[in-house]
């Protein structure tokens, strides 16, 4: 139980955040439409409050850059958007990822899986 | 805010102040950052229920989920107190490097080869002082061959000369 958990938070860790950015590739989102996008996916994320972390790390590495802008209907909302910095690396991230989830496949036998 | 005393706002700040507390290790601009974000979150999800009812709320914050989990995933963005978290089996001294660039304004394309190098610095260098070693080894057995040979070259007169005497 505990190993199973710990087998899904490292996972999670080195591709959670690319999931992030490649939501907003195309489009600029506010935190509660990005978290309950993730959220929904319950194998990538374990409640939607432990994403902020997350957010506030890719903020600080220039990765995502975020804008408050008006609603029509409450409050203002700060919109999460991708930067050059982040683009480049979920470019990167996709290139590994191809060739890393291939050769787990391969080794591991998931392939048809 | 004229809802200040709402037992809706009290349900709210109790939820903040347990992650507060969670939280209390980080540094204030993290913690600061953090709650202002999780704040900034349920205003925004409460404004789109239509009337705010408590089942409301609750919903939002359940689906926030735990402030210790929270709170994990908080400290695990720190550098310094990353291995010593739920996640230690993973934590090895290979997953530092990676965790501490995070932390680096400008660590989108350097995160790499740093992780590669530092992880790889201590192997060469283990290398090199191994290979000295063994050259060291080498020169002094050679001396002490040769120093040895040399004595016993040398000496055997002097022993025979000291019968004779």
């Amino acid at each position: 139980m505990e190993s199973q958990t710990g087998l899904a938070t490292a996972l999670r860790r080195g591709t959670l955040e690319f999931c992030v950015l490649a939501l907003l590739e195309d489009e600029e989102r506010y935190g509660v439409e990005l978290v309950s996008r993730l959220g929904a996916e319950t194998a990538l994320t374990t409640s939607e409050g432990t994403l902020y972390p997350l957010l506030s790390r890719l903020r600080r590495t220039g990765w995502v850059a975020t804008t408050w802008q008006e609603s029509p209907t409450g409050p203002p909302r700060r919109y999460y958007g991708l930067t050059s910095n982040g683009k480049a690396a979920l470019a990167h991230f996709r290139s590994e990822w191809a060739a890393f989830r291939d050769a787990v496949d391969h080794i591991v036998g998931t392939e048809n899986s | 805010m004229n809802r200040s005393t709402d037992p809706l706002d009290r349900l709210v700040e109790d939820y903040l102040a347990e992650v507060a507390y969670a939280i209390g290790g980080l540094p204030a601009a993290r913690r600061e950052d953090l709650l202002a974000d999780l704040r900034e979150h349920i205003t925004v999800a409460s404004a789109e229920l239509d009337p705010p009812t408590e089942a409301g709320i609750r919903t939002i914050l359940d689906r926030l989920g735990d402030p210790a989990a929270i709170a994990e995933e908080a400290r695990l963005g720190e550098p310094a107190p990353a291995a010593s978290t739920g996640a230690s089996p993973y934590a090895s001294p290979h997953t530092s490097p990676h965790a501490s660039p995070h932390a680096s304004p400008h660590a989108a394309t350097t995160l790499r080869p740093s992780a590669v190098r530092s992880r790889r610095s201590p192997g060469t260098l283990a290398l090199v002082l191994v290979s000295v070693l063994v050259v060291i080894l080498v020169v002094a057995g050679a001396c002490a061959a040769t120093l040895f040979a040399f004595r016993t070259e040398s000496g055997g007169p002097v022993q025979v000369a000291t019968p004779s005497r």
